[in-house]
């Protein structure tokens, strides 16, 4: 068999591709795959690339698994002020209530969504038990985001359309759905508010007066 | 006569997989693509930029210390204007290099500013955006192409195919991070995982069906994606397999974009899939959009090196 000889050029040509093939493959591969010094190693360098809006390989819910049971999550930021009038500054999906076709995707509802994150929201929406409810509430209620979102609704002008309100409150709204039964179990929450000008925080104070109106959805207590 | 080495033959293969030449038809395709992704979610994103990542936006107030000093939050409108008008650029093929690496810059910037505004694709995409930008995707119908021949260099449309080779080990390694999870995931095992997704209205396009009523139907649909993400990283590569998969693959993202929202995600590998397929298949996508290079149709596809 006759081979056709390899000039240098291609040879160079051929060493950048496999220099940055051979790389993203090693990168995109799983942690059970890789030896633990290889993963670590990897692991730094993705972050790194991560940090700067690249990650070609989608790394997809690493230990973000067992996502069952999620039905319905929405949440509204209502403006107090001093006087006590309310305002919704900010309500996702808008009137609480999805469409019952979304055609596009809406930028502030996925924001809403994912402020309240994938970890948190998902495992409050799924749920059943009351204690366990609870206990999610207050993971979620610890790890600062309800804290840091009804900041951003008390310091932005933008966000709290310039009526400087002297309260901000956050309400949730989640419902779960027992994969079995086909039973949706919903619950809802005033999870923070907020004093704008002192930046105290008081913590559940009961249910939201409005309650989505969500398909089969029952509505429990708070307990 | 004396025979090759062992290593030579590996070298010359390896030379010949990545530098063979071969049609740029799929390339221009996927440039197309990528473009008009990119455009489409600039134009969504706009009337909520400010709101999102502006000055005073949610972000410089909900994550101060990591977003303060972003270039986002200080050059909102410019950086997704030109994400804008770099993107059409690119899908139009002007300026295509510039244009294309320019746009994954910009998308780049976009991405890192935490993924509250989106999913996976936004950091996926730079790169691959990148890769065509420097491969000859601009070689044909483009206004790159057309500037070219009016001034009686016209561009090859038979061109080294490491650009489409790039973008094939991308999808690859796509493949087996996304369905590696599922592997030892209670929810997959189960079947459970598409009823879930359809009954999240996080993601859902119907957030109000029931999705107890077709609970059969989503458990198969669960395990056929589970199979095929998990046999595509291989199967991509066999030269029978290679487009039935591809297919597969695709009604699988047709399916997901029909039934949940989760931004570009679906339309960005609907685009990238293109690299598997015959390149006749894209040439007669193309055929009625001018400017097609006429070395074309003489040659054969290698998309399936034999």
């Amino acid at each position: 068999m006759s081979v056709s000889p390899v000039s240098n050029r291609q040879r160079i040509a051929v060493a950048a591709i496999l220099a940055y093939c051979v790389p993203v493959v090693i990168l995109g591969f799983p942690r059970e795959i890789l030896p633990t010094f290889v993963h670590q190693q990897t692991s730094a360098a993705r972050a790194k690339l991560d940090a700067i809006g690249i990650n070609p390989w989608h790394f997809v819910f690493p230990g973000n698994r067992d996502h069952q049971k999620r039905r319905h999550i929405a949440v509204q930021y209502t403006g107090i002020s001093r006087d006590g009038e309310r305002t919704v500054l900010h309500e996702g999906p808008k009137g609480l209530t999805n469409p019952s076709v979304r055609v596009w995707e809406s930028l502030r509802d996925t924001v809403s969504h994912k402020t309240i994150s994938l970890k948190y929201g998902g495992r409050l929406m799924r749920r059943q038990s009351d204690k366990a409810w609870r206990d999610d509430l207050d993971t979620f209620l610890r790890s600062g985001r309800p804290d840091g979102l009804t900041r951003a609704f008390c310091d932005s002008a933008l966000l709290h359309g310039g009526t400087d309100p002297e309260y901000v409150e956050m309400d949730l709204f989640v419902a779960g759905i027992d994969y079995d039964t086909g039973e949706q179990y919903g619950r809802a929450v005033k999870v923070l508010k907020r004093h704008c000008p002192s930046g105290r925080s008081y913590r559940p104070l009961g249910a939201p007066e409005d309650l989505p109106d969500w398909p089969n959805v029952e509505w429990r207590a708070i307990l | 006569m004396k025979q090759p080495s062992r290593l030579a033959r590996f070298e010359q293969a390896l030379v010949h997989w990545f530098l063979a030449p071969g049609p740029i038809t799929n390339l221009v395709v996927v440039r197309i693509g990528l473009g008009l992704v990119l455009l489409a979610s600039v134009l969504q994103y706009w009337p909520d930029i400010h709101w999102h990542w502006g000055y005073d936006g949610l972000l410089a107030h909900f994550i101060p210390s990591d977003y303060g000093d972003h270039p986002l939050r200080h050059h909102t409108t410019l950086i997704f204007a030109t994400l804008g008008v770099s993107a059409t650029m690119f899908a139009l093929g002007f300026a295509t290099r510039v244009s294309g690496l320019v746009a994954a810059c910009m998308q780049a910037i976009v991405a890192s500013t935490w993924y509250l505004h989106s999913w996976g694709w936004t950091t996926t995409i730079p790169l691959l955006v990148a890769v065509v930008a420097l491969s000859p995707a601009r070689n044909g119908w483009s206004v790159d192409a057309w500037i070219a021949r009016k001034r009686g260099k016209p561009l090859s449309g038979i061109a080294p195919v490491w650009g489409l080779r790039v973008i094939q080990v991308h999808i690859m390694v796509i493949y087996i991070s996304a369905a590696w999870h599922r592997i030892d995931d209670p929810g997959w095992i189960q079947g459970e995982m598409v009823y879930a997704a359809v009954a999240n209205s996080m993601y859902s396009r119907l957030p109000y069906i029931d999705p107890a009523a077709i609970k059969p139907l989503l458990i198969m649909l669960s395990y056929a994606t589970e199979i095929i993400e998990l046999v595509a990283p291989l199967l991509l590569w066999n030269r029978r397999a290679r487009v039935p998969v591809a297919l597969g693959l695709m009604a699988l993202h047709l399916g997901l974009e029909v039934s949940a929202t989760i931004g570009y995600w679906q339309y960005m590998m609907l685009t990238l899939l293109w690299v598997f397929l015959p390149d006749h298949w894209a040439r007669r996508l193309l055929s009625k959009v001018p400017g097609g290079p006429p070395e074309l149709d003489s040659h054969r596809s290698v998309a399936h090196p034999s």
